[in-house]
C-alpha cells in the first residue's frame, strides 16, 4: 500500500478476509435502542416498554463508550449505529459526539424520520456520519401511515435525503417489500431514481424471536409467490449447495458481531441465541461468544430433508422463525417446499 | 514549515496503519488515508510541525536508506498529504 492512498475495495476486502480468519471484530452493530417511532408492521426488533423491561435494562451512554473504547482497541473499524431508530435514543447526541472523537468510520441506519436541520446541526458539530443508509417503506405519506404508522414519514425521509447530500454525506437506500406496501414497489424506484441515489429492495422478512409482534406471516411475499418472474436459471442459481457447517455462508462469521441495547454479545441481529452478557472485557466476550457459536449444528430435520437444496436457512433465520437456531418452523420449511415446487414445475415447462 | 490538521487519529489494524478522519474534520475528507509503517513516522512528526530536511533525517535515522532515496521520499509524501487535503 502506497502511502496517503485512500483506501478502496479491495483494502477493505483484503482486511475483512484477515479479520475473517483472525478473528478480529472488524465490524461491530450498536443496537442502541429497541424503541422506534415508527411501528412497521415487519419490524422483528421494536418492542414495546413492558416487553423490553421483562428483557433486560438498556445500556447507559457511559456503559456504550466503555464498549466503544474497548471494540477500537479490538480492532473494531466500522460502527454501525442502529435500533429501533437510534436517533431516538435519549442520549444518541451524547454517545455520538464521543464515538466520533474515536476513530471509527461511522455508518447509521435509520428511517430518517428524525434527521431534519437541527440533526445536521449536530451532524456538522460532532462529526458527519461515514454513511447513512435509510430505509424506504412506500413512496407516500399514505403508505408510511399503513406500514409505519407515520402520518408523514415519506415527507421526512426525502428531506433528510436532500440534507444529508447537500452536506456530501454518502447516502444508501433500502425497502423492505410486504404486502402493504408492494404497490409502490415502482414508485420506491423512481423516486430513488429522483434523488440521484441506487435503490435495493428485499422481500426477505423474518418472525421475531425477540419478542416483537410483527406481522410477518401475514405480510411477507415468498420468492414462490413470483412464478412468472423467477426464471428457472435464477432458481439453479438459488440452490443451496450440501453444507458442512451452518454457517457455511455466513459472511458475518468471526468478524462482525452486534451489541444489542441489554449488552447482549450476538453474531447477528437475528441470531439471538447464543449469546454472551457483556461481562466488562469486549475481546474476551466475542471470544466466548465464537466459541459458543462453533457449537450450533443443523437442526437434524434438514439433513435428510427433500426441500433442503431450496431452503434459505442459516442460524440467524432459524432462530428468528422458530425461537432456536437448531429447530425449524414447519411453515418456514414449506416456503423451501413451494420453491422446489416451482422449480420443478418450470424444469418440465422447458422439457415440453 | 509543514503541518498536518488537526482531527485525525492513527489507527492499526492488522498490518495496516491509516489516518481516520474525526469530528468536524469527516465533513472535509471522507474515508481513510492509508499509511506505511515510515509514514507514521512522518506523520507523527508533521503533527506539530516539521520542515523536509527533519522529515528526511527521521527516514535516514529509522531506515538503512540513502539521503537523497529519504529526500525523495519525503517530497513524495507530502505532495500525497497535500492531494488529499491534510495539510494546513
Amino acid at each position: 500500500m502506497i502511502d496517503c492512498q485512500r483506501f478502496g475495495d479491495d483494502f477493505f476486502d483484503a482486511i475483512s478476509g484477515w479479520a475473517r480468519v483472525n478473528k478480529i471484530p472488524l465490524n461491530t452493530t450498536f443496537e442502541l435502542t429497541p424503541f422506534c417511532n415508527f411501528s412497521c408492521v415487519m419490524c422483528y426488533i421494536r418492542l414495546n416498554k413492558e416487553t423490553a423491561k421483562k428483557q433486560g435494562e438498556m445500556l447507559t451512554a457511559e456503559q456504550w463508550l466503555q464498549i466503544a473504547r474497548q471494540a477500537k482497541d479490538a480492532g473494531t473499524l466500522h460502527l454501525t449505529l442502529t435500533g429501533g431508530e437510534p436517533l431516538a435514543h435519549p442520549d444518541f447526541w451524547e454517545i455520538y459526539a464521543e464515538l466520533n472523537k474515536m476513530g471509527f468510520l461511522i455508518y447509521l441506519l435509520s428511517n430518517g424520520s428524525l434527521i431534519d436541520e437541527q440533526a445536521m446541526d449536530k451532524f456538522r458539530l460532532y462529526g458527519m456520519p461515514h454513511m447513512v443508509k435509510l430505509t424506504v417503506y412506500g413512496a407516500s405519506d399514505e403508505t408510511y401511515q399503513r406500514v409505519c404508522g407515520s402520518a408523514d414519514g415519506f415527507t421526512r425521509v426525502s428531506r433528510a435525503i436532500d440534507l444529508l447530500k447537500a452536506a456530501g454525506v454518502p447516502v444508501k437506500l433500502t425497502s423492505t417489500i410486504v404486502k402493504e406496501n408492494a404497490c409502490d414497489l415502482q414508485q420506491i424506484y423512481a423516486f430513488a431514481r429522483e434523488k440521484g441515489l441506487s435503490m435495493q429492495h428485499t422481500i426477505s422478512v423474518h418472525k421475531s424471536s425477540r419478542g416483537s409482534l410483527n406481522t410477518a406471516e401475514t405480510s411477507r411475499f415468498e420468492f414462490a409467490d413470483f412464478p412468472e418472474e423467477i426464471t428457472l436459471e435464477a432458481l439453479e442459481k438459488s440452490k443451496f449447495p450440501n453444507q458442512q457447517s451452518p454457517f457455511a455462508w455466513c459472511a458475518s462469521r468471526g468478524k462482525n458481531l452486534v451489541v444489542t441495547w441489554h449488552g447482549h454479545f450476538q453474531l447477528c441481529t437475528m441470531l439471538s441465541e447464543p449469546y454472551v452478557q457483556y461481562s466488562g472485557d469486549f475481546l474476551s466476550d466475542f471470544h466466548k461468544l465464537d466459541n459458543l457459536l462453533d457449537e450450533i449444528k443443523s437442526p437434524e430435520e434438514c439433513q435428510g430433508c427433500e426441500w433442503k437444496e431450496f431452503c434459505q436457512r442459516c442460524p440467524g433465520i432459524l432462530c428468528s422463525e422458530s425461537g432456536h437456531p437448531e429447530k425449524t418452523d414447519k411453515a418456514f420449511c414449506l416456503m423451501a417446499k413451494r420453491l422446489q415446487d416451482l422449480y420443478i414445475r418450470k424444469k418440465e415447462e422447458t422439457q415440453l | 514549515m509543514y503541518k498536518i490538521k488537526d482531527g485525525f487519529i492513527v489507527r492499526k489494524i492488522g498490518n495496516q496503519f491509516m489516518a481516520v478522519p474525526v469530528g468536524g474534520r469527516t465533513s472535509e475528507i471522507h474515508g481513510i488515508i492509508a499509511l506505511s509503517e515510515s509514514g507514521v513516522l512522518l506523520w507523527s512528526a508533521l503533527e506539530n510541525g516539521a520542515e523536509e530536511q527533519a522529515l528526511a533525517d527521521i527516514l535516514t535515522e529509522n531506515y538503512d536508506v540513502e539521503r537523497s532515496v529519504a529526500e525523495k521520499d519525503v517530497k513524495a509524501f507530502l505532495d500525497g498529504l497535500q492531494k488529499q487535503g491534510v495539510l494546513q
